[in-house]
């Protein structure tokens, strides 16, 4: 990001703020009130953002494949994202949502990571979304309802939210990492810590490990063998919160009875 | 210089029942607390024998060091010594025998007097407490530790004074006791503050007497005025006599032991003691001898109206105290070296011969308080002598003694003094003439004395016998508990004076005159000074017995005299009644305008003080309540505010770091 | 794009990703819409992880989001079944209902502007059924 700001070569680079600030003012007035903004004024400054965005990413360098995809994925996880926070109907945000989770799956693929993202579309949008859209439809509002149509103290929550990402978002370039070549880390010298196993073997930046679906098998591996107390421990866990929602919602039907 | 190991068992075997009376007593001992108290009484009084034997045959002097208490800087001029160190001469070996003897007899005497109160137990412990207090003043070394005893014997008089205190006559007067006491403890402490600055840091008394000479004379006269001061107070001269009448209030037989005996000698003894030093200033013993004629005369005259049978033996003790001093007072350097000696050794064989006689008539007061069902009024009771027979003859023996009938303990002592005034009257000094005025008013006195204490005498035991009607069925002979210390008090009453009876016996004034400091003092005199024995023997027995009989003839053989006299001089009656308003006045003056400030600092603190601490408990509310909306139950609000406060600290951060 | 440029976007998506859940679940009052902005969040988080594996070469990262998907999952079914009882008892989703935790003598929030009225059902012309004279004069009035 440092070399896309210091390409864009105006002043000292604080030109990152201007989608930022446009954004800020399209969630602001697109949040739900009583008497809402004309959603075109939202509508006019969240384009506008995305152009001014658009424009930072494109003005440096060729759009090559990957960079093309990562756009894609990203624009459509953020869309959908303000789309969600933005929206009346639960529903719809609901849908908004997977569309998040699709975006994010895809943006995991790029990385390498095919097991995760075949994971979280099962898990997340396949199983929690749908919980969620469930339950919804279960608690359904009639008409107009004080919890769909406000929005608790719009200005300062944006405005906190906005802050903590431009915050982010120049501290960020400041970050000194070393150059990343995507090889393993070396191992460290004490015994414990990982193991050789979660080592993505021939992997660097410049290209995926040799073979995609070692992946789950590297995943597989270590999470037996390095991370093996977690995972019985999320085990446990699962079945404690399966027992936990059963009991919370049983136990009060039976004394509504 | 010898060593007596066994000097510190004197003061601590009162102590120690002390504590264990005060420990066990409430719970275990009750009724039975008194044991501890005359066991540790008797020990001490055996232990105080074998002392004053042991001085007496070596002539010497015991002194042990038991702990050193505070040692500052020595050498330095800023230097403070002070330890804990005992000693015993002459002086104090007497004074320890004749304290603890009459406390024993006492404490016998209470365990009738006192049967069946609730507080049976604390009159004990304070009693032995007292003891403790008393023989640690008499064996101190210094005058830090004197100080420190010279507290604890008033807090003990405040405590016995006070002990029925639910009674608010009993509680003002113990106020008023320690109150008054205190001013002159004020004196005795800047007294005391002197002598350190003077003598660059050494309190020690042998120290301090050796070199007294050193001292300028003007310095020496403040100390010596600054610690008579203490002495005006705790033995109640004028003007700071107004307590001990008032502390009668308290149990008869703790005004025989502490309002008679032995605490108000506490001031006799520290001029006693520091007579090297009251020597070398002429202008301070005047001051001595002048308050203590002004303060005899004074309390005579008041005792002579006085219906109250306590208050008139407590205003004869102020009158006797005066005269220990006026004794004290004619030990003046500029007549002879002989005087010394004997006006310090007449003014310590009052108190001695003092002490038996008058706990013995105080005593007897309470034996008949006891009998007539806490009345002392003496005009409603009368001719008792049939009733109680035994107090009537040992009241008799101790009136006698009082009124200085010749070859009773009194007359011997008073004599003493009376001749040692009137021999410092002579020499041409600069005083004489105010000494020779003290003589003629103590025979005036000695007269007044006689008179009212057989008045007393008369109006109790003789007459028509009536009793009040709050007497019930006590009006009989006391129990053998009280009597007997009577008796034994009756015969050193009438005995006791033979031990120094002048011209013929003087083993007093051989024993004390062995202090090696008075004598001395004493060799750098003068001459001997020459007085008339038997013309001062003469005049006392004349006015002693000039005193009984104007007693009997107003009292026994025309009765109608005196309340005619009453009535024709109604004035001076009043005046005399009323004790010279010397309390009125210093309610007037004194007590009202620091009530009156006292009310003052109560409403400033009401009023001022609290408001503003007040308005300091109130400022955090306020703040409090400006931060109360912030907590408003909406959770999202919460993690707002959670999110704000990042957000802040997320611009101190890149403040400090990124810019 | 230096392997490092490629962390940084991913970096900041992430970030986009976490900062609008954060809002949405500031501002949002219906109780399941801001549970879903809370995993709107765990999504940039993981996002954020996956990338920092990519770029250290292991697989730590990927095992971190795996557990994270899981406790996710675990969150949302006992989060759903308490706002599924809140919902019981007081019939609605919104969370403001919810301010009895305040400070004592502190008036409870309420909403400002009323929320307008739902616009009424356009109502259709009332027709005769045909063929029937009409009764009464009146009744043809009722259009």
């Amino acid at each position: 990001m440092s070399l896309l700001l210091g390409s864009f070569g105006i002043g000292a680079g604080w030109s990152w703020i201007i989608p930022l600030v446009l954004a800020f003012a399209a969630v602001y007035t697109l949040l739900p009130r009583p008497r809402p903004y004309p959603p075109v004024l939202g509508g006019l400054a969240a384009g506008c953002a995305l152009l001014s965005g658009g424009a930072f990413l494109i003005r440096t360098g060729a759009v090559d494949k990957e960079m093309f995809l990562f756009a894609a994925f990203s624009g459509i996880s953020v869309i959908a994202a303000a789309n969600m926070i933005t929206q009346k109907n639960p529903v719809h945000a609901a849908l908004s949502f997977v569309l998040v989770v699709l975006g994010t799956c895809g943006l995991f693929l790029l990385q390498g990571a095919p097991f995760l993202m075949a994971a979280t579309m099962i898990v997340y949008a396949g199983a929690i979304i749908v919980t969620f859209a469930f339950v919804i439809m279960m608690a359904k509002q009639h008409g107009r309802s004080d919890a769909d149509d406000r929005s608790r103290e719009p200005f300062l929550s944006s405005a906190a939210g906005f802050f903590l990402l431009g915050a982010i978002l120049y501290a960020i370039p400041e970050t000194s990492l070393p150059a990343g070549t995507g090889a393993p880390d070396p191992l460290p010298a004490h015994r414990w810590g990982v193991s050789p196993y979660s080592q993505i073997r021939g992997a660097t930046l410049d290209r995926a490990p040799d073979l995609p679906a070692e992946n789950a098998a590297y995943l597989g591996r270590a999470l037996f063998t390095d991370y093996l107390v977690s995972v019985e421990l999320g085990g446990t866990l699962l079945l404690v919160a399966t027992i936990g929602s059963i009991l919370i919602t049983a136990r009060r039907r039976e004394a509504n009875r | 210089m010898l060593d007596f190991p066994l000097l510190i068992l004197i003061p601590l075997l009162p102590l120690a029942a002390c504590v264990l009376t005060a420990l066990l007593g409430p719970r275990f001992l009750k009724q039975q607390s008194h044991l501890l108290c005359i066991g540790a009484a008797i020990g001490s009084c055996l232990i105080s024998i074998w002392l004053l034997a042991t001085v007496s045959r070596a002539g010497a002097h015991a002194a042990h060091s038991y702990y050193n208490w505070i040692q500052i800087a020595e050498g330095h001029p800023d230097a403070v010594d002070i330890g804990f160190r005992l000693q015993a001469d002459g002086l104090t070996s007497v004074m320890l025998t004749m304290i603890t003897f009459v406390g024993t007899l006492i404490a016998v005497y209470s365990v009738g007097y006192m049967h069946g109160d609730e507080g049976y137990p604390r009159f004990f412990a304070v009693f032995a407490l007292f003891l403790f207090s008393m023989t640690g003043l008499v064996l101190a070394n210094n005058f830090v530790i004197l100080y420190a005893f010279w507290e604890g014997v008033g807090l003990c008089s405040y405590l016995l004074i006070g002990f029925w205190f639910n009674k608010p006559a009993a509680a003002a007067a113990a106020r008023k006791a320690f109150l008054v006491t205190r001013l002159g403890d004020v004196g005795l402490l800047l007294g005391i503050l002197l002598i350190w600055f003077t003598y660059l840091g050494q309190l020690d008394f042998e120290y301090v007497f050796h070199n007294a000479h050193a001292v300028p004379a003007s310095t020496l006269t403040i100390i010596c005025l600054l610690l008579f001061c203490g002495a005006v107070g705790k033995s109640a001269q004028f003007p700071l006599h107004v307590w001990l009448p008032d502390a009668m209030e308290g149990p008869t037989p703790v005004s025989a032991l502490i309002h008679a005996a032995t605490m108000v000698t506490a001031g006799v003894y520290l001029v006693a003691r520091c007579t090297p030093l009251f020597v070398l200033a002429p202008t301070a013993q005047a001051v001595v001898a002048l308050i203590g004629g002004v303060t005899a005369l004074l309390a005579a005259l008041i005792a002579l109206t006085q219906n109250d049978l306590k208050r008139v033996l407590a205003y004869s003790t102020i009158s006797q105290l005066g005269y220990m001093f006026m004794a004290l007072g004619s030990a003046t350097a500029a007549t002879s070296r002989a005087l010394v000696g004997v006006a310090a050794t007449a003014a310590i064989f009052h108190l001695f011969t003092h002490a038996f006689y008058k706990a013995l008539l105080f005593l007897g007061a309470g034996s008949v308080m006891h009998a007539m069902g806490n009345v002392i009024d003496m005009r409603r009771f009368s001719g008792l002598r049939k009733v109680m027979p035994t107090t009537h003859w040992t009241f008799l023996c101790g009136a006698l003694s009082l009124a200085g009938f010749p070859l009773f303990a009194g007359f011997w002592s008073k004599d003493e003094i009376l001749s040692t005034t009137l021999a410092a009257s002579k020499g041409g000094h600069t005083y004489s003439s105010l000494y020779l005025i003290l003589f003629l008013s103590g025979l005036l006195t000695a007269g007044l004395t006689a008179f009212y204490t057989f008045r007393a005498y008369f109006k109790t035991f003789w007459g028509p016998e009536k009793i009040p009607h709050e007497a019930g069925h006590h009006a009989h002979e006391s129990p053998r508990v009280m009597t007997v210390p009577l008796m034994i008090l009756a015969v050193c009453a009438v005995g006791i004076g033979f031990v120094n009876a002048e011209p013929f016996t003087h083993l007093f004034h051989d024993h004390l005159e062995r202090i090696p400091l008075v004598r001395e003092v004493a060799l750098e005199m003068g001459e001997e000074v020459a007085v008339s024995k038997p013309l001062v023997m003469s005049l006392s027995i004349a006015m002693a017995l000039g005193g009984i009989g104007m007693a009997y003839l107003f009292y026994r053989k025309r009765p109608e005299l005196a309340p005619e006299l009453a009535r024709r001089y109604q004035g001076l009656y009043q005046l005399s009644f009323n004790k010279f308003h010397f309390d009125e006045i210093y309610y007037f003056f004194i007590v009202r305008p620091v009530l009156a400030l006292a009310e003052a600092s109560r409403i400033g603190d009401l009023y001022l003080v609290d408001k503003i601490v007040d308005l300091i408990g109130t400022a955090p509310m306020m703040v409090g309540r400006a931060f109360r909306p912030i907590q408003n139950g909406l959770v999202q609000f919460y993690g707002l505010a959670m999110a704000m406060g990042a957000a802040g600290f997320l611009i101190a951060l890149m403040w400090r770091y990124a810019w | 794009m230096t392997p490092l440029n490629l962390l940084h976007n991913y970096l900041v998506v992430g970030a986009i990703l976490f900062a609008l859940g954060m809002v949405g679940f500031l501002a949002r009052r219906n109780m399941i819409l801001m549970f879903l902005c809370s995993e709107m969040m765990l999504q940039g988080v993981a996002l954020n992880l996956v990338a920092f594996s990519r770029y250290h070469g292991n697989l730590q990262g990927q095992v971190f989001t795996l557990f994270i998907i899981a406790v996710a999952a675990c969150e949302a079914g006992l989060a759903l079944a308490l706002v599924f009882m809140l919902y019981r008892t007081r019939k609605s989703l919104d969370v403001s209902l919810w301010q009895d935790i305040r400070e004592v003598g502190e008036p409870p929030i309420a909403d400002g502007e009323p929320l307008p009225a739902p616009p009424e059902p356009q109502g259709f012309p009332h027709l005769i059924p045909s063929g029937r004279e009409p009764s009464k004069p009146q009744e043809a009035g009722h259009a």
